[in-house]
């Protein structure tokens, strides 16, 4: 029962993946084009979820989007999860002025004016910033900014590892301090970090939205999930054309999928 | 004893007068209740409901009608006004109406001291204003130097008490404020002072009160006045209006285009940080005249706007009766004619884009700022239609603070995509915007001197314009402004946003035009329920 | 009081004769303060070269915290340790840290108390095996005296077995696999510290069995720590009774068990109940073992 729960969520991973992979060979039409005539159109053949005010194939816009959004999510949550277990792991690990350091470093990082911090990025960047570029940019401030949370998760998990028996089992044994760091007390956080992991990327799909607010993250006319989410902003639009929830319930299958299929190993942490 | 049971009396007849209420949402508190600063459209909105003004310039006619003033005149070329005044009028507070209050209230907007937004239109040259009233109902105002549009400036003068102990709580409008909350909302009771009377001789205003909520969410706007809770919505944007026309359609109204204009200008700023092939381009007429006619502006005012604009030819809009140029269309959608501009201009279009003479890739970005659904759409549009003639569009969406230091203060962009809110149908309205030396200039600000040729002209048009009392000769002057901008196209102007309102059925006498304040602009007229017979004028 | 004398006669009839320890392989004689509370006062024990001496002390005496002391990890847990802690002439509280990586798990290994949570849940055994290998070698060949290992105490000695994690194990078995961890690299010295407290009476005593062919086996010494002065009784050459932060008696386990001198040990004999023939003494010195 639970491995087929696991394969059908990996069966849906490998199918949107793909999907958003070949999105150039599966989309009815490019993202941009704007078929003018027929703005607001309701599904259709010709446009299998309709296409927005502006005329745009919905499922093609989706498909790209989705394809910007796998990218750009898991490489931020990745770089912030890694940031929260090297910062984290080091602050629970070491403890003393180490943890001090390291934590009143990420309550300054939660305290700081975010916005103007990130405008002032936007300005010292060019206004034609290649889209690849932009993305990079995106994923390392989203990095930057998520990793806090995960990190402060991180070091309440290492100081219960660093008193437990199996460290002063492996300890006894002989290893080596870097051996029993990565080896021995990291593994045990798998499931802590991925569980930050999780729960890093749909907030990530997030707000990419709304750093585009700001010049950052992916511009119009470029979808990602993020932007395309913005079309549920009212929600007499949703009721009128549900089917402007196709992105929730992209993100949302992603989200699920993922942890069914990675499920964070729960005795990982005791 | 006595004072409970007035205090009960008060409370009967309010509860009485709710049903005869007018009620609508101002989306943010007054900034002042003082007649003399007001500065943004909520202070204006109150001092509209309780303040006189001595000509009031009539948003239907677009013509100067009398109020406190039953006749003027102007003349020594604008620099001076006779006014008579009303006989009989007093103040809420039963204080009479004379000629003092008059010159009261134009020596108090115009003290250097007070720092009066108002006055300073009224400001023109150095000196004091002279002030005589030779007769108790007339009163003769010299100004130093010329006042353009002298009485139209005028509608905006809510005349204050020389001598109420109330000071400027006492006013001359049709209703009082009664309460205010801050945050939450302005109760106004009637005027009993109030001295226009309808054709049977009825004392106005209609309506018993008039009850203001601070609203500053729209959609919220919006469910209230489905639910009945409110009778007016002075702006609607064009997704609010479509859901409220499909469920109640004899309550909006598409009022057609206002003063407000949508438009894309080029930096043509000298020091901007800009590569020089890129202020080529900038600078040369025939780029951005080309960039203009290859965007479909119809396609905007249809997709961006829902439908809800005109095509824009220039800065005034066809709204503006009195000085839109008949003469000018908008450039027509022609993406061929503005290849063909561009080819002689040295551009090649190729596969891989459109080029310059020297090989450059036509590419730049449009800065737009954030929060505006209906602009990202024009950007949108804008990008693909300029895809078409080999042109890359980069949008990028700032912060509007962030916007306006890169635009008036850096020059640190290359396009810009933004609107003027236009609430003044006079050509001075523009002048802080088409003068050279204006920092509000928005393609290249603050020049020592004119940088081109035309622009001087502009210049040398607006200051002519601006000193001439007869309307027909700035007329013309102003026409040939809106030309020059039509050819050198410094700012490409796509299109004028429909007003759109909505007015509850219920409510008689709503006039609404596209012009502020759109829906109450004649609200002592205005009857919120239909158990009164009414006569308009 | 009678009583006392009664079970006392009993145990001292039980118990073997047990020679005296030979070349000493550890002498302990430390102070451990936590903080400002001191735990252990001049607590001094020696345990011989092939000699299994018991630890006794209630919970709370500090017996734990002198077997971490000898291993040099009181420290993780605050502790301040002074004195001497003599192993094979040198003086492990004067070694540096590296060298004292190299004497744990090597020259001294451990067997704890909670044998579940000294698996680390997230490697398999297999790893935990390889890690402990190669924390002292860096020779090919672990597998096979791996393998060796488990058939000696007795579990599967299978690569299958190698795959499993520790939550799959139970405890007897997690216990097994310490021990064999424990003796991977021939220490000279084993410390338990109370290995069997945690186990059902069946698997104690396989335990027990199972240190007593290892000292008799690789004549590896063993400081043996409990609580429980029966468990040990068969096992033990000699006992040291830890009371207060000091101990305050040490002799062979016979002698122990039928003249306590001490008064705390002679509560701690009276306490054992129904001592009967269940109770056997392990009655040879390391001498016979070889």
């Amino acid at each position: 029962m639970k491995t087929g729960i696991r394969r059908t969520a990996l069966g849906v991973l490998a199918t949107l993946a793909l999907a958003a992979a070949g999105a150039g060979y599966l989309a009815p039409a490019p993202y941009d084009r704007q078929f003018r005539e027929e703005p607001n159109a309701p599904c259709s053949r010709r446009f299998p979820l309709g296409t927005d005010e502006l005329g745009r194939d919905r499922l093609s816009r989706l498909l790209y989007g989705a394809r910007v959004s796998l990218l750009l999510a898991p490489s931020a949550a990745l770089l912030a999860t890694v940031a929260a277990a090297l910062a984290g792991g080091a602050a629970g690990w070491l403890g003393g002025w180490t943890d001090r350091a390291l934590m009143s470093g990420a309550n300054l990082v939660l305290a700081m004016p975010w916005m103007f911090l990130l405008i002032a990025v936007r300005a010292a960047l060019p206004l034609n910033v290649d889209p690849g570029v932009s993305l990079a940019v995106t994923v390392v401030l989203l990095g930057g900014l998520g990793w806090v949370p995960a990190a402060r998760a991180l070091r309440a998990g290492m100081l219960r590892l660093v008193r437990s028996d199996f460290l002063l089992q492996a300890r006894a044994a002989g290893c080596g301090t870097a051996r029993l760091f990565f080896v021995h007390a990291l593994p045990n956080t798998k499931g802590l970090l991925a569980a930050q992991f999780w729960t890093a990327v749909p907030l990530f799909l997030l707000a990419e939205a709304n750093l585009s607010l700001l010049g950052l993250g992916v511009a119009e006319p470029m979808p990602s999930l993020g932007n395309l989410l913005r079309e549920l902003e009212s929600f007499h639009h949703v009721r009128s054309q549900p089917v402007v929830l196709a992105p929730l319930v992209v993100l949302v299958a992603l989200v699920t999928c993922c942890q069914l299929a990675f499920p964070a190993r729960e005795e990982g942490m005791r | 004893m006595i004072r409970c049971l007035v205090a009960l009396g008060v409370l009967v007849l309010s509860g009485l007068a709710a049903g005869e209420e007018l009620r609508f949402c101002l989306r943010a508190d007054p900034k002042t209740f003082d007649p003399a600063l007001v500065a943004d459209e909520y202070s204006f909105a109150v001092q509209y409901l309780t303040g006189g003004v001595l000509v009031r310039f009539n948003r239907r006619t677009q013509a100067m009608e009398p109020e406190l003033a039953t006749s003027w005149k102007v003349d020594q070329g604008g620099r001076r006004i006779t006014l008579q005044l009303r006989q009989g009028v007093r103040f809420s507070d039963g204080t009479p109406f004379t000629a003092q209050d008059v010159i009261y209230t134009i020596r108090r907007l115009l003290d250097p001291a007070l720092h009066s937004p108002i006055g300073d239109s009224f400001r023109s040259g150095a000196g004091e204003l002279r002030a005589e009233s030779k007769r108790p109902d007339q009163v003769v105002l010299t100004f130093p130097a010329p006042v353009v549009n002298l009485e139209r400036l005028l509608d905006q003068v809510f005349v204050q008490s020389a001598t109420s102990p109330l000071k400027e709580k006492a006013g001359l409008g049709p209703f009082v404020l009664k309460e205010y909350k801050t945050g939450a909302q302005l109760l106004f009771a009637r005027n009993p002072q109030y001295w226009k009377r309808d054709k049977q001789g009825r004392a106005l205003p209609y309506a018993d009160g008039v009850r203001l909520s601070i609203q500053a969410n729209r959609e919220t706007e919006l469910l209230r006045f489905e639910r009945g809770e409110i009778d007016l919505i002075n702006t609607l944007d064009t997704r609010l209006y479509d859901r409220l026309q499909k469920e109640m359609p004899r309550a909006v109204a598409d009022l057609g285009p206002g003063l407000d204009s949508e438009f894309v200008w080029f930096n043509q700023a000298p020091g901007s940080p800009l590569p020089a092939y890129k202020k080529k381009w900038f600078t040369s007429a025939a780029f951005r005249r080309a960039v203009s006619g290859a965007i479909n502006r119809a396609d905007l005012c249809r997709l961006a706007l829902n439908g809800h604009a005109v095509p824009a030819a220039g800065p005034i809009s066809p709204a503006n009766q009195a000085w839109f140029n008949r003469d000018l269309k908008p450039h027509a959608f022609d993406p061929k004619g503005s290849l063909q501009m561009l080819e002689k201009a040295g551009f090649r279009k190729g596969p891989g884009g459109l080029t310059d003479s020297e090989g450059h890739r036509v590419e730049f970005s449009l800065v737009t700022n954030a929060g505006n659904p209906a602009r990202a759409r024009l950007a949108s549009l804008l990008e693909q239609d300029l895809a078409q003639l080999g042109i890359k569009i980069n949008i990028v969406t700032l912060d509007m603070p962030s916007l306006l230091e890169r635009i008036s203060r850096t020059a640190d962009y290359e396009a810009c995509l933004l609107g003027f809110v236009n609430t003044d149908v006079d050509p001075n309205g523009h002048m802080n915007v088409l003068l050279s030396s204006a920092s509000n200039h928005p393609w290249n600000p603050k020049q020592a001197k004119p940088a081109t040729p035309w622009e001087a002209e502009i210049d040398a048009l607006m200051q002519a314009q601006a000193g001439l009392a007869d309307a027909r000769q700035r007329k013309a002057k102003f026409d040939r402004v809106q030309r020059i901008l039509w050819e050198q196209t410094p700012i490409v102007y796509l299109l004028h946003k429909n007003y759109l309102v909505a007015v509850s059925p219920n409510l008689q006498g709503a006039d609404p035009r596209p012009l502020a304040p759109q829906t109450y602009w004649n609200i002592e007229w205005i009857a919120p329920s239909g158990t009164r017979t009414i006569s308009q004028r | 009081m009678d009583r006392t004398l009664r079970h006392t006669d009993d145990l001292a009839a039980l118990a073997g004769a047990t020679p005296p320890p030979q070349t000493p392989l550890l002498t302990v004689d430390v102070s451990v303060s936590y903080g400002e509370k001191p735990v252990l006062r001049r607590a001094a024990l020696t345990v011989g070269e092939g000699e299994i001496l018991g630890l006794i002390g209630l919970s709370g005496s500090g017996k734990s915290t002198l077997g971490l002391a000898v291993l040099g990890l009181a420290g993780l847990r605050g502790a301040r340790v002074e004195g001497r802690i003599l192993f094979e002439g040198r003086d492990l509280l004067r070694l540096g840290s590296r060298e004292l990586r190299r004497v744990r798990g090597q020259q001294i290994a451990f067997v704890p108390q909670s044998p579940l949570a000294a698996l680390n849940p997230a490697l398999t055994l297999g790893t935990q095996f390889r890690e402990a290998w190669q924390a002292h070698s860096s020779e090919a060949g672990w597998l096979g005296r791996v393998f060796e290992l488990l058939e000696q105490v007795n579990l599967p000695a299978s690569e299958g077995f190698l795959r499993r994690l520790p939550q799959e194990l139970s405890v007897g078995m997690a216990q097994r696999v310490l021990i064999a961890m424990a003796v991977l690299h021939r220490p000279r010295l084993l410390i338990a510290d109370e290995p069997t407290s945690a186990l059902d009476v069946i698997t104690q005593a396989e335990i027990v069995e199972l240190f007593r062919r290892l000292n008799v086996g690789a004549g590896t010494g063993v400081l043996y720590i409990s609580h429980d002065l029966v468990s040990v009784a068969g096992l033990c050459h000699r006992l040291s009774i830890l009371a207060d932060g000091e101990i305050v008696e040490t002799g062979e386990t016979r002698r122990v068990f039928a003249q306590p001198e001490h008064e705390h040990t002679r509560k701690l004999v009276a306490a054992i109940p129904g001592l009967g023939s269940d109770v056997h003494f392990f009655g040879f010195g390391p001498g016979a073992s070889r």
